[in-house]
């Protein structure tokens, strides 16, 4: 990975329906340099035939064939040695983590979507985040991935005055993961 | 279940194989039961000199060579090919492909090639069940009790090659349907409305590629008749 932006919020203007192949790229060029990196999105977060466990353990047990014992013992060890306070209805949806692991996506509630999205993430352990526009759930169980770089691209008409936010061009992103 | 299979595409060939194959014995033994009932009984009424032996074994020879290949397919074609259709439609449609893809797990590997597999292999199960079922009900229609001895005989006056033939025809029949199908569903750009219409023709293209693959392999492995 070449020189990246130092700052650890990143966001890119780009037209809408290049947002698309950008995100595809990104997630591409993190796997190729097996970078670990997590994907957030509100749009069609989770596979909906299969449990929420499936859908966690899913990606772990494609790329580096673990089990779901393993996945199950990662995750517990992860949000043991993780801030979990608050009051926010994301972080006590983990609390309440094993009664809804088995249930579908349909059957969840939005700060669970959110919390199996994060934990998802949260899973691969990231250094690097690749986050969907359509990601609208900044307060709550996304704190658990403070460490990662966050890069999320926005259509041309959307500008973000968060001053934690660093706008980069997604030439430069692109081109720090190659 | 996720407990038995360790690989992702591992449980998803087993789920398939469960529901193509288990899930589907039911409907293919009343199948196989009707078939022969009926078809004792249409010998019996139409060739009065054919008698009940020769009819079973003409059943018998006729559900192995061809009729368990295509009435399986279809059972198939009715019960897997629209599931299957619909939810990679619906997944395509409904950006869950896109995301998986995004996440590293290859859709191919993981959603198609297992169900193409398990297909396979559930039909030409199927295909052995329907066999068995249709000669147990034909031999039943004919002297009301089931003769284990006579269905033995039967059985066993069949080649063996075109017995099992049969049942890998049926098998790989089903797997090209899936292929078949499958190439246009993860292919076409559809909304969530166009999904019933392409689920729809894609059980009207998997019945008529049985067919045709039936037809060609009969014509192709047909011996022409002497005199």
């Amino acid at each position: 990975m070449t020189e990246a932006p130092l700052a650890r919020r990143l966001w890119s203007s780009c037209p809408a329906d290049e947002i698309e192949s950008l995100l595809d790229l990104a997630c591409q060029r993190c796997r190729r340099l097996k970078l670990a990196y997590g994907y957030l999105t509100m749009r069609a977060a989770l596979l909906s035939n299969v449990s929420v466990l499936e859908n966690l353990w899913l990606p772990r047990g494609w790329s580096s064939g673990q089990s779901l014992a393993q996945v199950n013992q990662k995750l517990r060890s992860l949000l043991a040695c993780r801030d979990l306070s608050g009051e926010m209805a994301s972080l006590a949806a983990i609390r309440d983590l094993p009664s809804w692991l088995h249930c579908r996506p349909t059957d969840l509630e939005a700060p669970q979507l959110e919390a199996a999205v994060v934990l998802r993430a949260l899973l691969a352990e990231p250094v690097f985040l690749v986050i969907d526009p359509s990601w609208n759930a900044w307060d709550g169980a996304i704190r658990l991935l403070e460490d990662a770089r966050w890069w999320m691209p926005v259509g041309d008409c959307v500008v973000l005055h968060d001053s934690t936010w660093t706008n980069v061009s997604s030439g430069d992103v692109l081109r720090s993961l190659s | 279940m996720i407990r038995l299979c360790g690989h992702p595409s591992l449980l998803v060939f087993s789920r398939q194989l469960y529901y193509t194959g288990f899930q589907s014995v039911g409907i293919v033994v009343l199948s196989a039961g009707l078939i022969g009932f009926g078809f004792v009984y249409a010998f019996q009424n139409s060739l009065e000199a054919v008698s009940g032996a020769m009819a079973l074994e003409l059943l018998a020879l006729l559900s192995a060579r061809s009729l368990g290949v295509v009435i399986t397919g279809f059972v198939f074609v009715a019960r897997s090919i629209t599931a299957i259709s619909s939810e990679i439609a619906l997944l395509r449609v409904s950006g869950e492909w896109r995301t998986l893809e995004r996440l590293g797990v290859d859709s191919v590997t993981y959603l198609l090639m297992p169900r193409v597999l398990a297909s396979g292999v559930a039909v030409a199960f199927l295909s052995i069940y329907f066999f068995l079922a249709v000669v147990l009900a034909a031999d039943f229609a004919l002297s009301g009790r089931i003769d284990i001895l006579s269905v033995e005989r039967v059985v066993n006056s069949l080649q063996p090659d075109v017995v099992f033939s049969g049942f890998i025809r049926a098998g790989i029949f089903a797997a090209l349907s899936v292929l078949w199908v499958l190439r246009f569903a993860v292919r076409s750009r559809r909304s969530y409305t166009g999904v019933p219409i392409g689920t729809s023709s894609a059980v009207l293209q998997a019945t008529v590629l049985i067919l045709a693959l039936e037809t060609i392999y009969q014509v192709a492995t047909s011996q022409p008749v002497p005199g």
